[in-house]
């Protein structure tokens, strides 16, 4: 008889069964090799049965496999991810070239573009007999070549610096936020008369201006909060003055069009002059 | 190591070869068995007989027995200590569970039945395949160890 008394048959095969997967003190465990065999189902038909076997009588090795197992999962799970990471940045990368290269386009056929018109306006004004719109219109041709190849890179730390959407209240909104867009005939026509335009809207023309030649200003959200006072001082020139107000030297050209019609020829306001500022840039 | 753990590991071999659709032959479990079991005790004679019984019944003809004998090996090779962290083997479609794959789990009739492929909620299934299986066992018993007793398979033999 079995070493134990059965109520019924159900319970004499039960009995059988469970002893059948009794685990067994191996001394002898399967080799790494066999692990991962069977994990990759490397192993022919009757290896894979025997450590198949052997793993259902051996704890040690069950727990061995188990363990290998979750760390080929965990692997597997990280490889999976770093791939997924690694691709993106190719593609962003990719993307930035290509938008690079399309701004590079727009802004060379913008350049091209505002620099024929400004001449056009450059020629108009010298043919006027006025000495005063002659040295007016040099002055708003040199600052016309300054925006046009100055600026874009040097608004990059400008970009950096930014300010919200919200507080940019101008009339020409639309423009400086992207959604519009400046036309070269409104800058020249800027250029042409500075004194009649209110300082929001010359700084909008002045912000689609640098969007049009490459610089997505709202793209990182970067505009003039406001344009404030300022009193010149002895010993300020633009590039101070942008340098201390502005962030960088670099971004002179700005002050110097928002005053465009205290400038004249592109020399700092006497000592005392207000002029406008941009007001500070929030980060 | 003992002979006795060497067969028992043997065993679990030709069992999982059962469950995996692959039943061993009346050869192959003679050379495997035979002479070990006839000088073995009791427990292992036992379970020698019941595995020659199981592989016939998966070696026959009635597909709808052997399905219940697949789902009555699940739900016994699955009774035991709880598996916490184990999940339930994916049904069948791929390749059928092996015993290490669901020791623990204490299937129920049902989720056996899901994982051998059949949506069965035919419980009479088995007591039908428990009374095929004692009969087959006590068939077994007497060719491998003669005698005209239904030796211990006999137990409870009221349904037989």
């Amino acid at each position: 008889m079995p070493s134990y008394e059965p109520a019924s048959f159900e319970d004499l095969i039960a009995g059988v069964f469970s002893r059948e997967t009794r685990t067994i003190p191996f001394h002898e465990h399967l080799p790494a090799g066999v692990f991962l065999g069977l994990l990759d189902g490397e192993l022919n038909v009757e290896e894979q049965e025997q450590a198949v076997a052997h793993i259902t009588l051996c704890h040690i090795c069950a727990q061995q496999l188990d363990e290998l197992s979750r760390s080929v999962e965990r692997e597997q799970r990280l490889l999976e991810e770093s791939v997924a990471s690694a691709t993106l940045p190719r593609f962003v990368k990719r993307s930035d070239r290509i938008l690079d290269c399309e701004l590079e386009r727009r802004a060379h056929e913008e350049r091209e573009s505002t620099l024929r018109s400004a001449w056009q306006a450059v020629v108009r004004l010298l043919r006027s007999s006025s000495k005063v719109r002659l040295s007016y219109a040099l002055g708003a041709a040199c600052l016309a070549v300054c925006l046009t190849i100055l600026l874009p890179p040097a608004i990059q730390h400008w970009q950096r610096s930014a300010v919200t959407q919200e507080h940019f209240a101008f009339s020409l909104q639309p423009i400086a936020v992207g959604s519009g867009r400046v036309e070269a005939s409104q800058l020249v026509e800027l250029l042409n008369s500075p004194q009649d335009r209110p300082l929001g809207e010359v700084a909008a023309l002045l912000i689609g201006q640098l969007r049009m030649a490459g610089t997505p200003l709202w793209e990182r959200g970067a505009a003039f909060a406001g344009l404030r006072d300022y009193t010149i001082k002895r010993g300020d020139t633009w590039e101070t003055l942008a340098e201390q107000h502005m962030g960088s030297r670099a971004l002179w050209p700005i002050i110097v069009l928002a005053n465009a019609h205290l400038s004249g020829g592109g020399e700092v306001p006497d000592v005392g002059t207000v002029i406008k500022l941009p007001s500070s840039l929030e980060p | 190591m003992k002979l006795r753990h060497v067969m028992q590991e043997r065993r679990v071999m030709l069992w999982n070869r059962i469950l995996q659709g692959n039943p061993p032959s009346e050869e192959e479990l003679n050379h495997e068995l035979l002479s070990y079991s006839r000088d073995a005790d009791e427990d292992e004679r036992l379970a020698v007989a019941l595995l020659y019984a199981c592989s016939r019944i998966a070696r026959g003809d009635s597909e709808a027995m052997k399905r219940n004998l697949l789902v009555s090996m699940l739900c016994w090779f699955s009774a035991g200590p709880r598996a916490e962290e184990k999940l339930l083997p994916q049904p069948l479609g791929g390749e059928p569970p092996r015993i290490n794959e669901i020791t623990g789990l204490n299937l129920s009739w049902r989720e056996a039945s899901m994982l051998v492929g059949s949506n069965s909620n035919d419980y009479s299934a088995r007591k039908r395949l428990l009374e095929c299986l004692q009969s087959t066992c006590v068939e077994v018993w007497r060719g491998l160890y003669g005698g005209s007793s239904s030796g211990p398979f006999g137990v409870g033999l009221s349904h037989a």
